[in-house]
């Protein structure tokens, strides 16, 4: 559901929607020759979770971590992906409401040199702009 | 039951100022001592709390900002500027807020004075920043 609500999240934003043909959450948009079937998009996937447990077990706040792409065969595009989902999500206010779960907060981060991009091509030039997205949420959103 | 939290949007307030670039904030605490009633021939220790609560700090740190005369310069000017002869030292004395973004009483008030602002550190590539103490006068109170 986190990834569901995010990819609504991002999706109701309009200037993501007129850049990106699609938000992959998980599987790559390929073809059969694992060539990009569109040529932007955002991807991500979520790459940590960690439940706050009390020592009685009790949860009530999670935090969610995923790894985000912004690809593009245009560099600026890639970028001006990049920009708005760090807009979006950096700094996200205290308890306001992702597509139906409360999300307590939200940070960005840029993914550092180490990072090998999922969203990688034989053929087809692309432009990937990656960050960490951390959200942190009460119990409205699970990862079920 | 309790309900977990982010350190997030939340604010400091200083003599009736909402302080800008607040890295981190930590306080107001208070103790109180032992007074030790151990008689001669007890086998263990008799610790009983003081009477008198030990007011404690509240520090925080800023992304300072030399050019923000009316909340970080007038801090500092509240610790630098020698008091006019005769007059009360308690003038000193301000009112601080720290105001959290959840609760039915999101607002906590103390009064107290300036007693530390750090040392001002310039490094390549590095936040500048600056840690602040004020000393606690008052018991917090907690507001709407």
């Amino acid at each position: 559901m986190i990834d569901e609500s995010l990819r609504a999240f991002l999706a109701a934003d309009l200037a993501i929607a007129d850049l990106a043909e699609e938000i992959a959450v998980g599987q790559v948009p390929i073809d059969d020759t694992g060539e990009p079937l569109i040529d932007s998009y955002i991807w991500f996937q979520q790459f940590d979770e960690d439940d706050w447990l009390d020592l009685d077990g009790l949860s009530g706040m999670t935090e969610f971590v995923f790894d985000v792409e912004c690809v593009s065969t245009n560099i600026l595009t890639a970028k001006t992906l990049a920009q708005r989902v760090r807009a979006l999500c950096q700094g996200f206010g205290y308890d306001q409401t992702m597509n139906g779960g409360t999300v307590t907060a939200g940070y960005v981060e840029s993914k550092d040199d180490s990072y090998v991009p999922v969203n990688r091509f034989q053929e087809t030039n692309t432009t990937v702009t990656a960050l960490t997205v951390t959200l942190y949420t009460d119990d409205t959103i699970n990862d079920t | 039951m309790a309900t977990k939290r982010v350190a997030h949007k939340i604010t400091l307030t200083a003599n009736a100022v909402l302080l800008g670039g607040v890295r981190s904030l930590s306080g107001p605490g208070h103790s109180r001592d032992i007074i030790d009633v151990t008689d001669l021939d007890a086998d263990i220790t008799v610790p009983w709390p003081s009477p008198v609560l030990e007011l404690g700090e509240c520090t925080f740190t800023l992304f300072w900002d030399r050019e923000d005369t009316a909340g970080h310069v007038a801090l500092e000017l509240l610790l630098t500027d020698p008091l006019a002869a005769g007059s009360d030292p308690r003038t000193k004395i301000k009112t601080f807020i720290i105001t959290f973004p959840f609760g039915l009483v999101p607002k906590q008030t103390f009064s107290g004075w300036i007693k530390d602002a750090g040392a001002l550190s310039f490094e390549v590539k590095g936040e500048v920043t600056r840690d602040l103490t004020v000393q606690v006068t008052s018991i917090p109170v907690d507001s709407a």
